[in-house]
This record gives structure tokens, sequence and C-alpha cells, in this order.
């Protein structure tokens, strides 16, 4: 069981990190992800 | 010339570093101890003389070097012009490089006959760090590239960024962020260590302390710097807004608090080892995460100065590797680091392990706040961003107990303490809060849930210094009749920096709940009342300024008996160079309150929009990350031991 636990960050890790280099290779305009304080910096 | 010198000096800086890591993998000592001396000194020499030569390059405006070219003009004054040396993407990558070789020195001098192969291993992880970022700042970011022709004149550089907090504020947060690879370094060598003796291995976490409290500290006044910095320029009357970059920075602070905390427990009691071990890995990749975030494009922020998805790709995929390996290393040989000890609630030890847990909820909470719209994006595609209200229900609540055990733990003994014998050491610090409580509460004269648990939790903070501060008077008077050289030293840090804590929430707590805003058009000659003051909108001027014009209101602000008490002149400013505006906020100062005021648009027939700030003790949160710092650094010069002899 604690062994599990230990490949928790590693699993986690991954995870991100995947997440991360899908989001690079895909055609994206990261302007389109509203932004609450660049929204504010506007008004 | 000189930009030719400084490219060629990060290539040789890329030999040492080389050097270092192939030197580090030999099984002869001498010719490791030969190979390390020149390669770690080589590499700082010419790290430096690179980083130099960039900064000369940028002093004498020359425009031959793309970077200059891009991010300077002639008309910018001498101290913007040295600052735009690290406040651009290619400069900040040789800042760092340079960071990276100056702690890669301090951990070389720790060598002894004792920790050989240790410091051997950590100076090969620190060359292969210091390796992934010199291909990279040379395939993707070099900062001597040429143009030609050299064009008459550069671009400017970012007005928003032309500010003396902001001129200190990165080599601060990059001290911090890079010292953690030290840490990270440590925990991996220690991790490859053969030596099953715990006493061998306690000594190794000792090395790692320094570095790890000057990673901290040093990033806790890099935060407080840029906090400064977003207060006066971003004109929001606020210090705090939940930024990308901001959490960037915040979350790996948040582990660098649990692991010099941990590190404590290590030494006196032999626990935590494991614990340490991760929380060392997790700080840097944080570090580096955060970097990625900000230089990669792949989130949107106020302050993200580059954006480009194949340095993304360059710096996603070294985290990749020193993620992996450094985590499989973790899941494969930390089983040995296992104590098997309990821990007491009621014990420093135990304090310390509740707040490590709470700090790592907060960082977790942080993390997915800042990640979650890219994960919700990748699933669903849909765009969905996570404001303030998130993390201040979030982080707010859970902080509120790791404060209270933070109050407590200097009053808890290092094994286990009766509950019946803490309340009764207690006794005074429940007065003490009460009465500092009512005085506070009396002072603001209006009762906000959040502000009473805000004043609370400062006064018991400050309580439990004050009468440790007692107790420890009279056992330094006690030692000193027997022994001069017993004094402990080191508590004495903890307390500063606790102080430190104590006033940055009072600060953060006043500002916050007790901030009064007026937002309205004014036209001069008009004024307004806000708490006791009346500011009255005298005039409005153009001003011409060393690389700018500024629309400069005059205001005057008087007391409730009608005597001035300043003249604030918040600027609307225009950069014609690179062709920016910026809002000036002024702000008058004093240890009550800040008044502070923002011209916004608008012209002389309408009036202009005027936002008007009452913000109570806002200075309390400097002087409080101030004393943190001070704290920190006194920790550090009692913690760093390197070798007479260094081999």
């Amino acid at each position: 069981m604690i062994k599990k636990l230990l490949a928790f960050p590693l699993i986690l890790f991954f995870f991100i990190v995947s997440i991360f280099f899908y989001l690079l290779i895909i055609e994206r305009n990261p302007s389109d992800l509203p932004s609450a304080l660049i929204d504010k910096k506007n008004t | 010339m000189i930009a030719t010198l400084g490219n060629f000096s990060i290539w040789l800086s890329l030999l040492f570093a080389f050097t270092q890591f192939v030197s580090s993998l030999q099984k002869n000592n001498k010719k490791i101890i030969k190979f390390n001396t020149i390669a770690a000194i080589g590499l700082l020499l010419f790290s430096m003389l690179s980083f130099l030569c960039l900064i000369y390059s940028y002093i004498v405006s020359d425009f031959s070097v793309s970077n200059v070219f891009q991010n300077s003009h002639t008309t910018k004054p001498l101290i913007y012009k040295i600052s735009a040396v690290w406040g651009n993407h290619e400069g900040s990558m040789l800042l760092w490089i340079l960071v990276l070789a100056i702690f890669n020195f301090f951990i070389f001098k720790l060598y002894n006959k004792i920790n050989f192969s240790f410091v051997t291993n950590s100076l090969k992880i620190q060359a292969f760090v210091t390796l992934g970022f010199l291909f990279f700042t040379l395939l993707t970011s070099n900062p001597f590239e040429k143009i030609f022709p050299v064009p008459e004149n550069g671009l400017g550089f970012n007005p928003i960024l032309q500010d003396p907090a902001l001129a200190i504020h990165p080599p601060l947060l990059y001290i911090g962020y890079v010292g953690f690879s030290a840490a990270f370094s440590f925990s991996v060598a220690i991790l490859l260590g053969k030596d099953k003796k715990l006493e061998n291995n306690i000594l190794l976490f000792d090395c790692m302390r320094p570095f790890v409290l000057a990673a901290w500290t040093f990033l806790t006044i890099g935060i407080a710097f840029g906090s400064i910095w977003a207060y006066y320029e971003l004109g929001w009357g606020g210090w705090w807004f939940w930024d990308p970059v901001e959490n960037a920075s915040f979350m790996p602070w948040l582990l660098g608090t649990a692991l010099v905390h941990s590190l404590i427990a290590v030494k006196k009691k032999k626990i935590l080892q494991k614990w340490v071990l991760l929380l060392a890995i997790l700080s840097f990749l944080l570090s580096v995460i955060g970097t990625f975030l900000v230089r990669s494009g792949i989130l949107t922020s106020v302050h993200a100065f580059a954006l480009d998805p194949s340095r993304g790709i360059y710096i996603l995929a070294f985290i990749a590797i020193i993620g992996t390996y450094s985590l499989t290393l973790f899941f494969l040989n930390s089983k040995k680091f296992s104590d098997k000890k309990y821990v007491t609630f009621l014990s420093r030890e135990g304090s310390i392990l509740i707040n490590n847990i709470i700090m790592i909820i907060v960082c977790a909470s942080v993390f997915l706040g800042t990640v979650y719209p890219l994960i919700i994006e990748s699933f669903t595609g849909n765009k969905i961003s996570v404001g303030e209200p998130y993390y201040n229900s979030i982080v707010v609540p859970i902080m509120i107990p790791a404060l209270i055990v933070m109050g407590v733990g200097p009053l808890l003994s290092w094994n286990d303490i009766n509950f019946t014998k803490l309340l009764k050491n207690s006794f005074p610090n429940f007065i003490f809060v009460f009465i500092n409580t009512t005085f506070f509460v009396w002072i603001f004269g209006s009762f906000n849930i959040f502000g009473l648990i805000g004043i609370i939790l400062f006064s018991w903070i400050l309580s439990n210094i004050i009468f440790t501060l007692i107790s420890n008077y009279s056992l330094i008077k006690s030692l000193k009749a027997l022994n001069k050289n017993k004094i402990p030293k080191i508590t004495n840090s903890m307390l500063i920096a606790h102080v430190g804590v104590a006033l940055l929430i009072l600060g953060v707590t006043a500002s916050s709940v007790w901030q009064k805003e007026k937002i309205i058009r004014m036209k001069t000659g008009e004024s307004i009342k806000i708490n006791n003051y009346q500011v009255v909108f005298k005039e409005l001027n153009e001003i011409k300024g060393e690389n700018y014009f500024a629309l400069q209101g005059k205001f005057l602000v008087y007391d409730k008996k009608k005597l001035l008490i300043t003249e604030l002149n918040p600027e609307n400013r225009i950069y014609p160079i690179t062709n920016n505006s910026t809002t000036e906020a002024a702000i008058h100062t004093n240890l009550k309150r800040d008044l502070y005021i923002v011209l916004g648009d608008g012209n002389s027939d309408k009036g202009r929009v005027i936002r008007i700030y009452y913000n109570p003790l806002v200075i309390w949160i400097w002087i409080g990350a101030l004393l943190i710092f001070m704290g920190g650094l006194i920790s550090m010069k009692n913690n760093y031991n390197p070798s007479k002899n260094s081999i």
C-alpha cells in the first residue's frame, strides 16, 4: 500500500505533463482563455 | 566585440558544466576533485562574465545585439537599461544560469572527506540542470544574437516594467527558484546514496538546510517586491491578484515553507526524511513548471513576458526528464528512509507535521486553480477562468488552522506535552490575545468576522513570541551564568521570522477587510471625503519626464481639522517610443494607513474618473516580509558550514 502511495506523485506528474504537452501541440490561442485580471485591467 | 565575448563565455560555461557532469561520473576520487574544482570555478566565472557582457551591451546601447535592440532605447534612464537585462526572456535566462552557477559553487564548497560521494552526486545533478538551461539558452533564447544592419535606436522597454521595485524583483525571485535546484540536487544525491546508516544520512540533510533557507528567504522578499510593484503600478488598490505568474511563485514558496520546517524536525527528531526528499524535489519542479507556465504561452497573464510554444516544448521536455528521473528514484529508493516513528499531536514535531499537511493542501489548491482552465480545455474544449473568489474561499479558511498551529508551535517541546500543562502555559497568551484583539476592533470601529479572526491570529502569534522571548531571556540568563557558548542563536531567527508573519497577517487582514474605496468622476476644484480625509482635486497639468509625457493630477488631502496632510500627484503616462501608456498611482503612506489615488480617463468637461482608496496598515505587510527575510538571512548564516579546507 505504502509502495503504491509513493508512486502517486509520479502518476500525477505524468498526467500534468501530458496535459501541458497536448496543449502545446494543438492549435490554440491562449488569449482566448478568459482572464479575470486582464478583463479588470481593461476596464 | 563584447557581445561576441559574452556569447563565447556561455559556450565556455557549457563546457565547464559538461566537465563537471562527466568528472562526477568518474570512479577516481583525485580526478573528480581536480576536475570539479576547475569546473565549479570556471562555470561561475564565465557565466558571470557573459552576464556582465550583456549588462555592458545594454549600458552602451549596442543595438547590433538583437536583445538590446528589442528591449532598450538610448533615452532610457541607466537603472532601467540595467534592469532591462533581466526584464526580458533571454536575459533572464542568463541570470538564471548565473544563479545556478553561484549555488553550484556553494555546493562545491561543502566538500569534505565524509560527504565526498554525496557532494559529488549533488554536483552531478546540479551540472545536469545547468546544462539543460545552458542548452535551452543557446538553442532557443540566445541573448547575444546579432542583427544586421545595425539599427540607430532600440524599440524601448515595456514601461510598466520601468520601476525600482521591479528592477530588483526578478533577481531576488530567481535566487529563490534556483535555490531549490540545490535542494533538488541534494535530494536526488541522498536517494542515490548507498549509506544506510541513519546518523550519516542526517548529516546530509543538514547540508540541504542553508540552501533551502536561502531559496525560501529570497523567494519571500522577491514575492514581496513583486507585490509592492503590483500595488502601486497596476493601480487597482490591491497587492495580490492570484494571477498565474503570482501563483507560479507562491506554490514553491508554500512547499519551501514546509521544507524549511521539516528539515528542523529531521535534525532534532530524525523523522520526516522521506517527506523532506519529496518536498525538495517538488519545490524545484514547481519552480520550473512556473517558469514553463510564464514563458510557454500556455496561459495568459498580465505579466507573462515571453510567449513562445517552441520554447515551451523544450522546457516541458526538460521538466519531463528531471521530473521522471527524480520521482522514479523517489519511488524506488525512498523506502530506506522510512523512520516508523509516531509523531505526537501535541509536540513541536506534531505542529510541524500539521503545518506541512496544510501547506501541501494549500499548494495543491492553488495549483488546481492555476491549471484547472487548462485541464477543462484539454478535455472539453471549453474555456473557463478561475478567479479571486475561488482562491479566497479555499486558501483563506485552510490557512487559518496553519496560523493557529504556527502560533502554538514555539510553546511546545520536542516531546509529548501534557494538554493541561499547555493550557496553563498559554493562559497569559489568551489574556494578551483578548486585550489586543479588543484594542484593534475598537480602533477600526466596525465588526467583521474575517477581520476578527485575522486580528486574533496576529495577536496569538505575537503573544507566543513575546512569552517565548521572556522565557528565552530567563534561559539565556541562566546559561550565561554557566557557559557563554551554549546560548541558542537559531531560535532568534525563528522568532524574527514569526514576528514578520504576525505583522503580515495584520497588514493583510486590515487592508483587505477595512479597505475603503471611492470611484467617482471629478472635475478640478471638486472634493470628496474618504474616511476622515477630505481630498480636493486642485488641478491637472501636462508634464514631460525623461522618456515619457504625462498628465499629472494635483490632489490636496486635508484631515478632519482641515489641516493639509499631503499633496498627491497621480499620473497617466505615455511612452512615445513604445507607444504604451501606464497609470502611476500616488500614495501617501504612514504606519496607520495608505491614501491611494489613481487618475483615470475623462476630459475637462465631464471630469475624470478618480479612484481613491483608504488602505489601513498596508505598510505592515512589507515590514512583515522584511522581517521574514531578515530571520531567514540570520538562519542561513547560522546553518551554512563550508569545509575549512574544502578538499
